[in-house]
């Protein structure tokens, strides 16, 4: 079979249905005409659909071939813990690494990327800015697991105070089904109270007075014989919904 | 100096205990409570207690957290003392120690580095789950009894008093020398057992 029957071959199994630029990937045989997108290495990734499934999901920190999302990523990492995050700006990257809280993204330099379940379009822009982090952390002290988060709960002080309870009571149900130890899991509520925005333009300000309409919860959880990793599992699937509270 | 360590597992009732002690100590007199500083040691990211403790009287609450002061903090906790001393010049430090601390080393570690400190170990222990925890724990609960001066045996009104018996008798195996007091921080604690537990202040 010759090079031109080859493409033709390739065509009929690709998602891409023979359009656009070249492609190399590997999952549908070799080079084939693309439906976008620049020449790839096999086992080619961070891109967009290019319509094989390995384009699906991307790993953090590895190399980006795509032009339309060219940014990099800088991480301080330090400590001990392995966790999932979801970004702000809008998809996902699946971590798997240890790493320190303090850590900052640098550099995004991307004026449109896509997606298999969105697309979007922006100017391009340049800045650096502190995660908004998730609002759980596991660390370990000698054969103690601490998982700790800051949460901030919507509605009243009664709703979430019952929220907030049920969440623990059915933390520490699953850290005893899984084996562990709980030394205690406590956290205080805090009701937002009235609040107000000062805004000075010249030489008098405007006062909006509003209230806040949701709690914060700080709270520890300090177990034994479980893992890090298990806890946070636990702690993603009872806490995970909340965003960190300020 | 008079220094209080306040030892015991997570979830003993240290906090509880603590809360009627500044009460006690202050007695009648709210300006007492400003010569009580307590100090909270906590090894989350998180201080939980200090809020509560703040919540609940003028007392001066300073937080340790992220280590633990028998260990990890230990040097913290000399200057953190002596810098108490010498700003505030409390009639009385209480420590709550971390649930996972030895309070046996704070008190050598003190002793070591500030030599005319006059400490003492107070160790709570949990009547409820003494006997569930001392297995799986047993590499931390005898040794956290150890040196103590006094034991409270906590929550006993959540068990019958035969299991106390037994739970005093286990205990007695790490310490017999302390003195020993049966006690329900959820409800009132008798003077006595506060007196004993303060001692004799320089």
């Amino acid at each position: 079979m010759d090079n031109k029957e080859n493409l033709e071959e390739n065509k009929k199994d690709c998602a891409c249905k023979g359009e656009g630029e070249k492609c190399k990937c590997e999952e549908n045989g070799g080079e084939h005409e693309h439906l976008r997108g620049e020449i790839r290495e096999k086992g080619h990734k961070h891109g967009e659909d290019c319509g094989c499934e390995k384009h699906k999901e991307h790993k953090q920190g590895e190399a980006c071939g795509c032009k339309d999302h060219d940014h990099e990523h800088r991480h301080d990492h330090e400590h001990c813990h392995d966790h999932e995050h979801g970004h702000e700006h809008g998809h996902e990257h699946e971590h798997d690494h240890e790493h320190d809280h303090d850590h900052e993204h640098e550099a995004h330099n991307h004026d449109r990327h896509d997606h298999d379940d969105h697309e979007h379009d922006h100017e391009d822009h340049d800045h650096e800015h502190e995660h908004n982090h998730s609002p759980i952390s596991v660390s370990t002290h000698e054969t103690s697991v601490i998982g700790s988060y800051k949460l901030s709960i919507p509605g009243s002080f009664e709703e979430a105070g019952a929220v907030l309870d049920e969440r623990m009571k059915a933390l520490a149900a699953d850290v005893v089904s899984s084996g562990g130890i709980i030394g205690h899991i406590k956290a205080n509520l805090i009701q937002q109270g009235p609040c107000m925005m000062v805004s000075i333009t010249e030489d008098e300000s405007n006062k909006l007075y509003y209230e806040a309409q949701s709690c914060n919860a700080d709270g520890v959880a300090i177990v034994f014989l479980i893992s890090p990793q298990r806890l946070m599992e636990l702690m993603e699937t009872h806490f995970g919904e909340f965003e960190r509270a300020n | 100096m008079n220094l209080l360590i306040v030892g015991g597992f997570l979830g003993s009732g240290k906090t509880s205990i603590l809360l009627k002690l500044a009460r006690y100590i202050a007695g009648e007199n709210p300006e007492y409570m400003s010569k009580v500083v307590i100090v909270e040691n906590e090894i989350g990211e998180i201080s939980v207690d200090d809020k509560v403790l703040s919540g609940f009287g003028a007392y001066s609450v300073t937080n340790m957290f992220s280590g633990c002061v028998c260990c990890t903090m230990s040097g913290e906790l000399v200057s953190g003392l002596n810098q108490i001393q010498k700003d505030m010049n409390p009639e009385l430090i209480i420590l709550e120690a971390t649930g996972v601390a030895f309070p046996h080393n704070i008190r050598e570690t003190v002793k070591y580095s500030i030599p005319d400190a006059n400490c003492r170990v107070c160790c709570v222990t949990d009547a409820k789950r003494w006997n569930r925890l001392l297995i799986p724990m047993g590499n931390l609960l005898p040794d956290q009894l150890d040196s103590a001066d006094v034991i409270l045996i906590n929550k006993v009104d959540t068990v019958p008093s035969e299991t106390v018996d037994a739970v005093e008798q286990s205990i007695r195996q790490f310490n017999d020398t302390a003195r020993y007091f049966r006690i329900s921080a959820a409800s009132e604690i008798a003077p006595e057992v506060f007196e004993a537990v303060l001692g004799e202040r320089g």
